[in-house]
Formats: C-alpha cells, structure tokens, sequence
C-alpha cells in the first residue's frame, strides 16, 4: 500500500536517518541529557510575561510523539501549543501529525515549578483511510529552571479513535495516559 | 560535498528497499485486537475486539480462542477458569449457554462474553477466522468430549467451512479433524512440530511462538508446503523480527502496527 505524504524533501531525510538508527527515541533522549548540563549552569532569572520555546517528547497509549511547542507564561500560568508527528509512524513512513494544547497553573519555589494541567489533543493518519484521535487530559506539569527549563507532565483522561473503512464507521472510546518530557528555552 | 550526495544517495536506496516477502505475509489479530494488550481498547476474544479488528485496512482476519460450554455451543475464552477475567466462577465447560450469556469481562467496559457463532458472523469474505481449539476441562482435570466438539464444530462453523481454520495442540485429535477441516499444529518445540507434520501429512501447518523459532526452520516449513504462523508478537520491535523471518502469517497483539508495518512503502 502507498501511502503519499506531502512532507517534503527535509522531512524525507529526517526519516531515513531515523530508520537507519533503528530506535528513535535515543536520538531525542541524547538531546535532552546534551541540554541538561545548560539548565544547571544556565539559569539567568527571567522577567514574565515570556514566551518559551521547547522540545517534547510524549509518549501515550497509541503512539510516542516528537513536537515543537511555543509556551506562553504570565501571572504563574502557562499556555502552550505543541506541533509534532509520530516518529514511529515516520519509521512506517506515514505522516502522523498532533497538535496539543494545554494550560497549566503554578506554585514555584527557586526554579521549581509544579501545578495542575489540562490538556486537549488531536492527532491523525492516513492508513488505508483517515484515522482521528482526539484526547482531553487531566493532570500535573513539574518543570525546573529559568532561562532553560526541562519539564515532564503526566495527564490522563479519554480518547476517541475513529476511522470509517469499507463504508463502516468505527468509533472507540478508551481511557489514555499522556507522558511528556520536554526542554524549553526563554526567548529573549 | 560529492561525498556527501553519494553517501545521500546510498541511504535514500537503503531506506526504500523494502522485501516484497513481507506484503506477502498474512497478520491477523491475536484474540481479537491483542491479548492482555493496553492498547487494544477491548478486552481480548470479545465481540467488540473482533469487530475492530476485521474492520482494520487490510486486516486479514483474527485469531479467537473457543472452548466448549455444557449445552455444546462454542464460546470464546482465553483462561481455563472463568474467575480470571471475567465475572464468573468455574469453567465454559461447566456452564450452560444462558449462564455464560450473563457473564461479563472484569475490564472498564464490561464487555461479555461471545459465542463463535456470533464472530463469524462479522466476517468479510476475503478474511479468515482461526480457532485455537482449548480442549481441557480444568474444572474436571480432563478433555472435553470430542464427539460432542466434531457435532458443535457441524452445525456452528458449517456454514463458513472455507473461513474456518483449527489450531490444535492435542496430536490425537488432529487426523480427525484434519478429515473434516483445516488444520495446524500449535507447539513451541519445534522439533516436535516437525516431525508432526511428517507424521500426519494431513496438517496444513505450524502455530508457534515467535522466539521458539528460527528463519531456517521458517525456511524448512515453507519448503514442505506447509504453513507457518507466529505468535506471542507484541512490541514493533517484535513485529519487525517476525516479518524478517518470512512466516506465512503472524497473530499480533498489536494489530495496528503490525498492519502499517506490513503494507507502509515509499
């Protein structure tokens, strides 16, 4: 079965140097360990409202994700938006893009922050037809650092998987876990 | 830079080469969509699990798990006892058909228990429905009655015969069965599989588990004319090794992702 993606040359590049690695994940984990030494060391206080930039690493009952997230923060609250795709599906080479939004609220002591989320998700695939998830999450955000800050956030709530194949509309629900580690960078 | 292109180019091919063995190989669901599996949103051998797993793209059929009650109807459960997953006590064997139909799995969505019949039913005609004949009473440490199992199998899979596929890990029955239905031989040795399968040519093939068998054995099987199918295949990493061994079909836990692997092509 051919599955066509619109993904571009760069992206095209982007998986095959993932396959030839054969574990996907290891790639993002060594980034994160390279960035840990700048969140010790690198902690020049910031001034809110900012704007942050980060890599997330999420993992859910479905499929793991790789994502770019721009956070907004003011007032010890938090908005971000994360854009990323299944980097087991590159490896299948279909497109699986998510899209994520969550808001959080936070108590802080030095540079540690910890609060309550909530999360909502959609994410989808083409396989023989189009596949659609949407996910909701409750949960909490810990994070530590100023200028540089690595976080992880743990939610859980429902999903809906559905896909119509063969003139049959499927639809799931099923309770989902929702585990993000990320490293986010103030922009100046 | 010329370095670079080639060494581009070189990976480009590499990346899409993909064995056209692989498409060739058949992946049903293990138990519906996985057994014991946290992403298979139902629990295994239930209606539901089988109607989403043969509503999958491409999806070749399911594996199901069929013990016999006491009123010779052909239900579907995994574990010898009934307390293990589901909200009864005793064995299917011990109960009768409207006792069972009362029963619930012990899962968030309570599915219940379903009868063969209502399973075949969801086939399309281009998928095929495996059953992992369970052929002890626990309950009463013994076999269940084999000439009751040959009049069910009669009136209950008749008429989908060529859908129908028995897998049967109790070598006495197998020349029976075999004169009536199609039928392989479940066991993790794989010596003893193979001198089955010389013993009783009648047997279509193999069921065995994943990493009790090598590419050379897969080879060996193949070049006999018989069939071979893996199980126990849980994680994509799994998914991918059985692939490479060239099996005739697979029974994944993880039906998704064993579809997409099969079928994804540049």
């Amino acid at each position: 079965m051919k599955n066509p993606t619109s993904v571009g040359f760069f992206l095209r590049m982007y998986l095959i140097f993932q396959q030839l690695c054969n574990n996907i994940m290891r790639v993002h984990f060594l980034i994160y360990l390279s960035f840990f030494s700048s969140v010790l060391f690198a902690q020049n206080k910031v001034e809110h409202p900012i704007w942050r930039l980060g890599v997330v690493q999420s993992f859910q009952k479905f499929d793991p994700f790789t994502s770019v997230q721009i956070q907004y923060d003011w007032k010890r609250q938090q908005l971000s938006c994360s854009m990323g795709f299944s980097a087991q599906k590159a490896s299948q080479h279909i497109f699986h893009p998510a899209l994520s939004v969550a808001y959080s609220r936070y108590w802080n002591k030095k540079s540690w922050n910890i609060g309550p989320l909530l999360n909502a998700g959609i994410d989808s695939y083409v396989f023989g037809t189009r596949w659609l998830y949407l996910h909701a999450s409750f949960g909490y955000r810990l994070s530590y650092g100023e200028k540089w800050r690595v976080f992880q956030e743990s939610s859980f709530g429902p999903t809906t998987e559905s896909f119509t194949y063969q003139e049959t509309k499927n639809r799931s629900f099923t309770w989902n876990y929702q585990l993000k580690i990320g490293i986010q960078y103030a922009l100046p | 830079m010329r370095f670079l292109s080639f060494f581009l180019l070189v990976m480009i091919l590499v990346a899409c080469s993909k064995p056209d063995q692989q498409q060739q190989i058949l992946v049903f669901g293990h138990a519906g969509m996985g057994l014991s599996m946290d992403n298979s949103i139902y629990h295994d051998n239930s209606l539901e699990a089988i109607s989403l797993a043969l509503h999958l793209p491409t999806s070749n059929g399911v594996e199901v798990d069929v013990r016999l009650s006491a009123d010779g109807t052909l239900w579907l459960y995994h574990d010898e006892w009934l307390e293990a997953e589901s909200n009864g006590v005793g064995c299917v064997s011990e109960l009768s058909d409207e006792q069972l139909s009362k029963l619930t799995y012990r899962s968030n969505k309570k599915e219940k228990l379903a009868k063969l019949s209502d399973a075949l039913a969801l086939l399309q005609e281009d998928q095929v429905l495996f059953l992992d004949l369970k052929q002890v009473n626990s309950c009463r440490n013994e076999r269940i009655d084999f000439e009751q199992l040959m009049e069910s199998f009669e009136s209950q899979i008749e008429s989908h015969k060529n859908q129908v596929k028995i897998i049967c890990s109790y070598e006495f029955w197998i020349n029976q069965l075999a004169n009536e239905y199609e039928v392989y031989y479940s066991t993790d040795d794989v010596i003893e599989g193979k001198e089955i399968l010389q013993k009783h040519p009648k047997i279509k093939g193999l069921v065995v588990r994943n990493a009790a068998i090598a590419s050379n054995d897969i080879a060996w099987i193949k070049q006999q004319g018989k069939s071979i199918f893996l199980y126990d295949i849980r994680s994509l990493k799994g998914i991918k090794k059985a692939f490479r061994k060239n099996p005739t079909g697979i029974f994944s836990d993880d039906l998704r992702n064993a579809l997409t692997e099969r079928n994804y092509a540049l």
